[in-house]
């Protein structure tokens, strides 16, 4: 029934502080492993370590990302460029280092208010049913016909380019899948007996919803969430291609990937290396998203 | 000679229904002018099948569902229509309690016992944190439950335990009446009686009263005072328990005892009635 | 004559929290021609195992032990394609939530007609003219356009006489009843287990029944096998099952029905609660709850103690019995009292 790991709570370990902690943090690190796998925990390290490096990017990359080196054009690889210059003589893995900051922090204002506005509206719908459910349905169905990129195209028209315009229309336009996935499973939790019996209880509905019913379904949003950030990051890529996004000399690796004359140059190193880790980023990131979803469905007794 | 706890008076509720293929709407009344009270500190058992709209009544009665007409008034107040307010739903929620059938989802099961108690405390009591710690080592030794059980999740609780625990939840709001929806049925013979008996202290010691639906009328003989019998959303015998099951009047009800394996049942004898 | 279905020493192995756990102990039973077996029991007692290890229906990864064979036909060790010929022609398993078991989205004349279409070659409209045939069988009342309906179209009581009808449509010698009707009305409930005791005695089907009503069991079989932690604990015919039984749990599982007839004070309860294989140490799974248990029951498992009616595993089973054989002469007196319970 419990992991091998824990142990009855009311013992209560002596010893230093450190090492409970210690003992805590393994034991949540078992029940992750539990949760994602060996090979998700792999992926989750992976995109930690991406966050990181992007975080700490100043102390991380060799060189600024625009820093030009007129004498090491389209360089190979070598001792001081370890993935060699592109056709401005600027260094690629810094490049690459800095452009995961634009790169993550895009689709994550995506996904955050997307996520923000889509679990009210569904968790309104799931619990008060009846018109309110019909008009927020209604309301989900106009945007879904909406196809994100156009959407997007739409909006930059409107306000310019940039990654704000752009992530806050892709935002709009995941809203409803995460809306939909989460309105789902609320309706099936709602509808068990321990929500009728806090109900009845006399608690007040936004406390149910807020402490009981959306808890449960977390880690349905959660993997939902993982999945379109995957999505959001080729979306805003697609959008930089398309020149609306981060424009260049912005280093980002959707610009990188822009980069057409360097491939027909021959010199496909700074278009190839962004698309390979954009390609990890979003495996990584749908594995987990994946993996959660699956607890879930399994947890399902 | 004491004053009714619970007066239902001409309960309806009615279903519009999809008809499938090309049919349309049909109207289902679930239930139809059923009327009863329940006597402070009693236990009424309403008893009927599947389709009987005993289920149906629990719900209006717990203000889960909108009665279609009918008046209910618990400790003499009307709720005839669903809390909007949460003033209001805390005050009927201290009147009228609830526990479910099914153990394995009566529970929200991220919650630890003890944080389920505390929630219910802490809606309907003025106690202060020591005051409820308190309470809940109480309400656990009353329903049998030892005090360490306040940290363990539903997952590690069996099903007559995690009953338990949905009843405790249910004494913390100190109800007049609680309402228990085949409280017993999904658990083991051997749990039942325990959970019967636990039932029937509970009663003895606090005065509440209970409204228990079932369809197993050995149960109605345990626990009930009193027994309603309903057919297809209608009341075909009242009485009192012992009247009730020991000289029945209506030929369904004599149908529903005869169907019980006893001692010497056959059960062909039923078929050819 | 020799026995229809003979289990010997049957275990079963589930995994469980990642673990290989016993579910099924050392089980024994056999079934002739004919002949009724209802298996009672408790959450964790192993009886719906019992009878899926006997179809080969358990989860894949399970491990079995000892033998289970059907006329003469070691199953457990049984091919595929043998396994699947004796499903379909020879014996039927009836279950416990016929909506789970019928699916939803084909018609009940689909669902009858299938197998006998697609397995055992049968031309189609001859198999539904034999799908009506059975529909009649088991009494419903317009087989005709039963056979039109959908699942959802029909209500629980029928949709388990569709299951039996299934089952039927083989002519299997031997029938499966895992807990039919449990989740049925207690009105039904009477009508499908008569129905089922008529179709088996005019067909000559042997049953094995699975439910954790002990009267139930008591009133429609021949024989009753009452299972605890995996375990048999005792077999004895149905006649003895209410009034004599031999082993502490049965008779603790009478006492703690609610009764029918009058109220008492408080019910006569078990404490504790039901174990499962897993859960139970090396003596007697029942003695923490027993109230004959002695210091033996729990270090040693008692042996099962055969005698010319029955069988019970326990040490005090000769007590239990003698004190049980003696029919009761009104109050006290001459009938020697139950054997003082061990120090509880």
């Amino acid at each position: 029934m419990s992991a091998t790991l824990s142990r009855d709570p009311g013992l209560v370990a002596t010893g230093s502080r450190a090492g409970r902690l210690a003992g805590r943090l393994w034991r949540a690190l078992a029940r992750t492993h539990g949760r994602l796998g060996t090979v998700g925990m792999l992926a989750a390290a992976f995109l930690i370590a991406v966050a990181l490096v992007a975080i700490l990017a100043p102390l991380v990359a060799p060189y600024k990302p625009n820093a030009e080196d007129l004498f090491s054009i389209n360089a190979a690889p070598s001792s001081s460029h370890l993935l060699g210059t592109d056709d401005t003589g600027r260094d690629i893995l810094s490049r690459l280092i800095w452009g995961a900051r634009t790169s993550l922090l895009g689709p994550t204002i995506v996904v955050g208010v997307a996520t923000l506005i889509a679990v009210p509206l569904a968790a309104a719908s799931a619990w008060c049913g009846g018109k309110v459910d019909v008009a927020i349905s209604r309301v989900l169905d106009l945007i879904f016909a909406f196809p994100g990129l156009l959407l997007a195209i739409l909006i930059v028209a409107l306000y310019g380019q940039g990654l704000l315009p752009c992530s806050v229309s892709l935002a709009i336009a995941y809203m409803p899948w995460i809306a939909r996935v989460a309105r789902s499973g609320l309706l099936r939790e709602r509808n068990k007996a321990y929500i009728a019996a806090l109900d009845v209880q006399g608690l007040p509905g936004l406390a149910i919803c807020l402490r009981h019913l959306i808890p449960n379904i977390a880690s349905i949003i959660w993997s939902q969430v993982t999945i379109s950030f995957g999505y959001a990051l080729v979306d805003l890529a697609a959008l930089s291609f398309l020149g609306l996004n981060v424009q260049p000399p912005t280093s980002d690796w959707g610009v990188m990937v822009n980069n057409e004359t360097a491939l027909l140059d021959g010199h496909s190193m700074e278009v190839i290396i962004p698309c390979i880790v954009i390609v990890l980023c979003v495996t990584a990131v749908t594995y987990v998203g994946n993996q959660l979803s699956d607890v879930d469905q399994r947890a399902a007794r | 000679m004491s004053s009714d706890v619970l007066v239902a008076d001409g309960l309806r509720k009615v279903f519009a229904v999809h008809g499938g293929r090309g049919q349309g709407h049909r109207v289902l009344t679930a239930v139809d002018d059923v009327s009863f009270t329940l006597a402070c500190g009693g236990a009424l058992g309403i008893v009927g099948e599947s389709g009987s709209g005993k289920t149906t009544i629990a719900r209006m009665l717990a203000g889960l569902e909108a009665p279609s007409g009918g008046r209910i008034a618990v400790a003499g107040r009307d709720r005839s229509q669903p809390a909007r307010a949460s003033a209001e739903r805390r005050r009927r929620g201290h009147e009228l309690q609830m526990v479910f059938q099914d153990p394995y989802t009566s529970l929200d099961p991220r919650q630890s016992v003890g944080s389920c108690l505390e929630e219910a405390l802490r809606l309907h009591t003025e106690l202060d944190p020591v005051g409820r710690r308190a309470r809940i080592a109480e309400l656990l030794g009353h329903v049998g439950l030892d005090e360490r059980h306040a940290r363990s999740l539903p997952r590690a609780l069996s099903g007559g335990q995690r009953q338990r625990v949905a009843i405790a939840r249910a004494l913390a709001a100190s109800p007049a009446v609680i309402v228990l929806d085949e409280a017993v049925s999904a658990l083991d013979v051997s749990i039942q009686a325990q959970v019967l008996n636990l039932l029937n202290r509970l009663r003895a010691e606090s005065g509440v009263a209970y409204v228990f639906i079932t369809h197993n009328l050995a149960v109605v003989r345990q626990i009930c005072d009193e027994a309603l019998v309903l057919q297809r959303g209608q009341v075909v015998e009242r009485g009192r328990v012992e009247d009730v099951l020991d000289n029945p009047q209506h030929e369904y009800t004599r149908r529903l005892l005869a169907s019980i394996p006893v001692p010497g049942w056959d059960p062909h004898q039923l078929s050819a009635a | 004559m020799t026995a229809l279905l003979e289990v010997e020493h049957l275990s079963v192995q589930l995994p469980i929290d990642g673990r290989l756990q016993p579910v099924i102990h050392d089980a024994s039973f056999s079934l002739a021609r004919g002949e009724v077996l209802a298996m009672v029991g408790e959450s964790g007692s192993g009886k719906s195992m019992s009878a899926r290890a006997v179809l080969g229906l358990l989860p894949p990864r399970a491990r079995t032990g000892g033998s289970v064979s059907f006329d003469g036909i070691p199953l457990l060790s049984a091919g595929r394609r043998e396994l699947r010929d004796i499903r379909l022609r020879r014996v039927g398993m009836i279950f416990q939530d016929p909506r789970a078991a019928i699916n939803p989205v084909h018609r009940i004349g689909d669902f009858l007609t299938e197998a006998l279409v697609r397995e055992l070659g049968v031309d189609g409209a001859e198999a539904l003219r034999r799908a009506e045939k059975v529909l009649t069988e088991v009494r419903i009342a317009d087989p005709a356009r039963c056979l039109r309906q959908y699942p959802h179209q029909l209500s629980g009581g029928m949709l388990q006489r569709v299951m039996i009808a299934s089952v039927l449509l083989a002519e299997p010698e031997l029938i499966l009843a895992d807990e039919p009707t449990t989740a049925l009305d207690v009105t039904t409930q009477a009508e499908v287990v008569a129905l089922l005791d008529d179709l088996r005695r005019a067909r000559g089907m042997a049953m094995i029944f699975i439910t954790h009503d002990l009267e139930l069991a008591a009133a429609i079989s021949d024989r009753v096998a009452v299972m605890y932690a995996g375990r048999i604990v005792e077999t004895l015919s149905s006649a003895d099952a209410l009034a004599h039984p031999a082993h502490p749990y049965t008779e603790a599982l009478l006492e703690s029905r609610p009764d029918l007839r009058r109220r008492v004070a408080e019910i006569p309860q078990i404490p504790g609660r039901p174990r499962a294989a897993y859960e139970a140490g090396p003596g007697c799974p029942f003695h923490e709850r027993c109230r004959y248990a002695e210091d033996r029951c729990r270090d040693q498992l008692p042996p099962l103690e055969a005698w010319e009616r029955g069988a019970a595993m326990c040490w005090r089973a000769d007590e239990l019995r003698a004190a049980a054989l003696y029919p009761g002469s009104g109050s006290g007196g001459s009938v020697p009292s139950r054997p003082e319970p061990g120090g509880w």
